[in-house]
């Protein structure tokens, strides 16, 4: 893009004369920007598609088990309401 | 469908997220999974303050986040009572990541400060918006943006993706006079 070359001709001058893109950056940090957001994403990525671990499973079925017979689970009591930060 | 089983349904859906999430704060596999486990029992036990039609995963993220905050305390508090030979050991043992098997971006994230860390999670990773992230971790959103900004500056440079003279903050300070003048 045209942006490109004036963002180098004005890299001396000051950030207010260099070249915006979209995103509001110079194109050089837009595009270095882009770059890390696909390795956090591949980085997050990697764990979301672990398969869940048999013990979250259990629970989640215990949770649901319990409730259908209308009893609270147990494990509640004994942790804090949230309200402690 | 009833609500409670909607309400399973999503809670089951999110855990993959809560479990990256809870790794990304953490940086350590088992402390994630607790965080997971305590996240849907409270999730659970609170689910009637839930409004459905709302945000489910912000809410659940949100939980999970105050969970990761309230245990660190706990801890502090634990090893601040403790011995000073046993609080030494506990206070390596919770810095201490193995560098063999982790990728660069975890190494990265490590070095991060907690509150960088949660904001470009949130927003580059998770796919939360800035507003969302804010209401997350109950800051402003311009906090959140300085935040992210600041934590892509970092990661930048550890991952060397930007030359350590090229840095925003370097080009800036060279474009105001203030390198040179030195």
């Amino acid at each position: 893009m045209a942006e490109n070359s004036n963002s180098r001709q004005s890299a001396g001058k000051g950030a207010k004369d260099k070249a915006k893109t979209m995103n509001g950056l110079p194109q050089p940090q837009a595009a270095i920007n882009d770059m890390l957001g696909a390795k956090l994403k591949a980085y997050y990525g990697e764990i979301v598609s672990e398969p869940i671990p048999d013990r979250l499973m259990a629970l989640m079925a215990e949770l649901e088990a319990q409730s259908a017979i209308k009893k609270p689970p147990e494990e509640a009591a004994l942790i804090d309401d949230g309200k402690d930060r | 469908m009833s609500p409670s089983q909607e309400f399973a349904l999503g809670l089951t859906a999110a855990i993959p997220g809560l479990r990256a999430f809870g790794m990304s704060l953490s940086m350590k596999a088992d402390r994630a999974d607790d965080l997971v486990q305590e996240t849907m029992l409270k999730a659970w036990k609170h689910h009637s303050s839930f409004e459905p039609g709302t945000n489910m995963k912000a809410w659940l993220y949100t939980i999970l986040r105050n969970e990761f905050y309230s245990q660190i305390r706990k801890r502090k508090r634990e090893v601040e009572d403790a011995e000073g030979a046993i609080a030494g050991r506990v206070a390596v043992e919770g810095n201490q990541l193995s560098h063999l098997d982790l990728s660069d971006m975890k190494i990265a994230l490590a070095q991060l400060p907690e509150d960088q860390r949660e904001a470009i999670i949130l927003v580059g990773a998770s796919g939360f918006s800035y507003e969302e992230a804010a209401d997350i971790c109950q800051v402003a959103v311009g906090t959140i943006k300085s935040r992210v900004s600041r934590a892509r500056m970092r990661l930048n440079e550890i991952l060397g993706l930007v030359e350590l003279e090229n840095t925003t903050q370097n080009r800036i300070l060279a474009a105001s006079g203030t390198l040179n003048a030195a």
